[in-house]
């Protein structure tokens, strides 16, 4: 169904303010994003002695990084919780479009994650006392606008997975790692065997990594950005096609709330 | 209600072998209604392995090749910390959930022993994994030596294997109450990451030193790591006990300050 824009942007803000409300006292936030970012900060900013160049690529790391986990848990699992809640079929029957309600708790748990995130790093990097080397502002709302778009589509996708199991919890801490360890963040392409070096660059977070990377050895390039938000919209793509078809599978077997 | 005489005649009435035979079954029952073999293999087992892959090669990448051997002896513990201080929350939270505990507090055994009995599967499931992760690991990231020198050190591993458990089962009831176990048991797997040594070496930070020294897994790797050097690793291992016991008693206190106020206040909701 066409939706007029009116609408469907009020479906989204509703969406997105609602999982705003149900975040605010969830521990999962405080710790993805907070304590974890917090603890991979010190571990690897205080084994080694690193430089100002090194701590911005750090910092930049560890905020992806933890982007990743929360979107796992939070973003990725907002279809799980409405159908730990019994509110699924009210989301994906109703007469807007699911993908909008999706997208719109979507968006909203990465942006409430995305502040967390930034806040207790920001805060880490003062109380440490150590340097960094920032952005110019423009290129850094436009950075931290692709993260939020890319981080939205990748919990989407997280969570249209999670329809399909009643272990969805358990799922979450196994797919954390895979990208912790392949996603050339924290580790870089160069660590990882040559044959797997191909794995980061389906990841747009790498991509922006590698921007803001750039950007702290004192070189812009957009070209990273630009290939980060072509990702996303493969993301999206590839996220509202398994949300319809998980939705109509579940229809077909008439297990909507207890589709496991 | 019928009395059975005296409370020696009423604790041998029933055998005290039999009853904790059937907390442990109870205990496994419950472990693997939570977390089906298939799950623990396809799920659990991969996570813990690529937890310990993950803090190795990152040793590499922060500090170079020395931080990669200390990273992975330290990964192999802090991968218990998920397994073990987290997941163990499962024992006092299905009794809330299912609000089972007023059974519980109103038979014969203490509620702390049958608590415990029912934890009992988490530190062997989490070392059985943790020997299963060596094995893997260990030769992926080309330190098969390393490891097969690890060997004969597993009961050090089944020690903080042990500490890491009553740690997480102290944090989960004493935070149960306030709907907190999920934070304050992950707050506790963090807190081990940053603070046990397992990965950032001791003597870096003062205060994070001096936090690790009350939590499970520091000493118990410190005496690892002397045990590796060939340096003296009892006393390491007997701190190690000490901070397990002080873990034990801690939860034991708070389960029965539980059972107390819920007798005292009628509700079993751990509120």
């Amino acid at each position: 169904m066409r939706e007029s824009l009116r609408p469907a942007l009020w479906v989204v803000w509703t969406s997105l303010r609602t999982e705003q409300r149900h975040m605010r006292g969830s521990p999962l936030v405080v710790i993805g994003g907070a304590v974890q970012p917090v603890v991979f900060l010190l571990i690897t900013s205080k084994t080694a002695n690193p430089t100002p160049d090194r701590v911005t690529w750090l910092v930049s790391a560890v905020v992806l990084t933890s982007l990743w986990s929360s979107t796992v848990w939070l973003a990725g699992g907002v279809l799980r919780r409405e159908r730990t809640f019994g509110t699924l079929a009210r989301c994906v029957t109703s007469v807007h479009s699911a993908r909008l309600v999706l997208f719109g708790k979507s968006l909203g748990a990465t942006m409430f994650c995305m502040a967390a995130i930034l806040a207790s790093v920001t805060v880490t990097v003062l109380a440490l006392g150590e340097r960094l080397r920032l952005l110019n502002p423009a290129l850094l709302v436009v950075a931290v606008g692709v993260t939020a778009l890319s981080g939205t589509a990748l919990g989407m996708l997280v969570a249209c997975l999670f329809l399909l199991t009643r272990h969805g919890l358990i799922w979450s801490s196994a797919l954390v790692y895979p990208v912790f360890i392949l996603g050339g963040l924290l580790i870089p392409r160069t660590a990882l065997p040559f044959s797997l070096r191909w794995i980061p660059d389906l990841v747009s977070l790498q991509w922006i990594h590698e921007f803001f990377a750039d950007a702290a050895a004192g070189r812009v390039s957009l070209a990273p950005l630009a290939i980060a938000a072509g990702l996303t919209v493969c993301y999206y793509v590839v996220a509202l096609k398994s949300l319809d078809r998980a939705i109509d599978a579940a229809r077909r077997k008439g297990s909507l709330d207890l589709a496991w | 209600m019928t009395s059975l005489g005296s409370p020696v005649a009423r604790l041998v009435a029933v055998p005290a072998l039999w009853r904790f035979s059937e907390m442990l079954r109870l205990g496994w029952r419950e472990y693997f209604a939570a977390n089906p073999p298939a799950l623990v293999l396809s799920a659990t087992a991969p996570r813990l392995v690529l937890q310990t892959l993950f803090f190795t090669v990152l040793g590499s990448v922060v500090a170079g090749p020395g931080q990669r051997q200390f990273a992975f002896v330290g990964g192999l513990a802090l991968a218990l910390a998920g397994t073990n201080a987290v997941n163990v929350s499962n024992v006092p939270v299905t009794d809330k959930c299912y609000a089972t505990f007023w059974r519980i507090r109103s038979g014969r055994v203490r509620p702390a022993v049958v608590f415990f009995a029912r934890a009992a599967p988490y530190p062997l499931i989490g070392l059985g994994l943790l020997v299963l992760d060596a094995a893997l690991v260990g030769p992926l990231v080309g330190l098969p030596g390393l490891t097969l020198r690890l060997a004969p050190l597993v009961g050090l591993y089944a020690l903080i294997s042990v500490t890491t458990t009553a740690a997480g089962l102290a944090s989960a009831s004493l935070s149960i109450g306030r709907h907190a176990d999920i934070l304050v048991t992950n707050l506790l797997a963090y807190l081990i990451i940053l603070c046990s040594g397992g990965f950032l070496p001791p003597g870096r930070v003062g205060w994070i030193d001096d936090l690790g020294k009350v939590l499970p897994v520091s000493h118990g790797l410190a005496a690892v790591r002397a045990a590796l050097a060939g340096r003296p690793w009892a006393g390491q291992a007997g701190l190690e006990v000490l901070v397990g016991l002080g873990w034990m008693l801690l939860a034991a206190a708070a389960i029965t300050a539980q059972a107390s106020r819920a007798r005292r206040l009628g509700h079993d909701d751990y509120s």
